[in-house]
């Protein structure tokens, strides 16, 4: 026999509390506020439609997020505005990003940045640096938890992040070179 | 690494995990030990805490907007479970 039919109260009571997440993972994976409103409430519905599978009792958490990264795999990434493609080559010359930072090798420009030029720096990350980094560093999941959402080894999970994470810091950096927040550290 | 210490190539290779506190009890207390002893690497820590502390900041603040939240439930009311 199957389950009893889901009742709207547990599911609301274990789903609805990660609803602001899952639109912030929404909304840098599609880059649109629309799609990311549909995305989230596909997403709700197909769990909801699932919610026999889940084990009652773990974090709905990664269940969700999983939901919502096939989903948006399946019907929605073919629909994201033209991503801004990034050369790897390029990323991987500001490996030494904290050298560059002259004026400010404990990078305290972090703290003033606009937090407009840093979800923009995230927004244009190739896509599997973006969903990585969204996940650690913007919604803090373990590195676990991660590998188990994206469905592959931790160890991937920790190389990608390191390479996002520098190519941001050359975003961030340049950006905020460019807007005067900090000196380049090539001079005298 | 069986060792106790590590140079700072080793400890800035593990410097973001170890921030992250995703390291081993043993790693930890190896790169805590060469942040305690070299300035250079504290720096570097520095570095990469308040740029994870801005990519934490900037983009918490969002909220799914409460028409999506009301159309959620609504949409779960009337679809009928399986």
């Amino acid at each position: 026999m199957s389950a009893a039919p889901p009742t709207e109260t547990a599911f609301e009571r274990d789903v609805l509390p990660h609803l602001d997440l899952m639109y912030r993972v929404a909304l840098r994976l599609t880059g649109d506020p629309a799609n990311a409103e549909d995305l989230v409430q596909d997403t709700v519905l197909k769990a909801f439609r699932a919610w026999e599978t889940f084990r009652q009792g773990t974090n709905a958490r990664g269940w969700l997020l999983t939901i919502l990264r096939n989903t948006f795999i399946n019907d929605y990434r073919r629909r994201r505005r033209a991503p801004v493609t990034v050369d790897i080559d390029v990323a991987e010359q500001h490996a030494l990003v904290h050298e560059q930072a002259g004026q400010d090798p404990e990078g305290e420009f972090f703290r003033v940045l606009v937090d407009d030029s840093i979800v923009a720096a995230i927004d244009a990350l190739p896509e599997e640096f973006r969903e990585v980094v969204v996940l650690s560093d913007v919604e803090g999941l373990s590195y676990a938890q991660i590998a188990e959402t994206l469905g592959v080894p931790v160890g991937t999970v920790k190389s990608r992040l390191f390479r996002a994470r520098k190519q941001l810091q050359g975003t961030l950096l340049a950006y905020a070179v460019g807007s005067g927040i900090v000196r380049p550290g090539k001079e005298a | 690494m069986n060792r106790q210490t590590l140079d700072c190539a080793e400890a800035l290779a593990l410097l973001q995990d170890y921030l992250k506190e995703e390291l081993t009890t043993e790693n930890e207390a190896r790169v805590a030990g060469h942040l305690a002893a070299c300035g250079h690497c504290l720096q570097h820590a520095h570095f990469e805490r308040n740029f994870l502390a801005a990519l934490e900041r900037a983009a918490r603040g969002t909220r799914c907007p409460d028409a999506v939240v009301s159309r959620i439930r609504q949409a779960l009311r009337s679809t009928p479970p399986t």
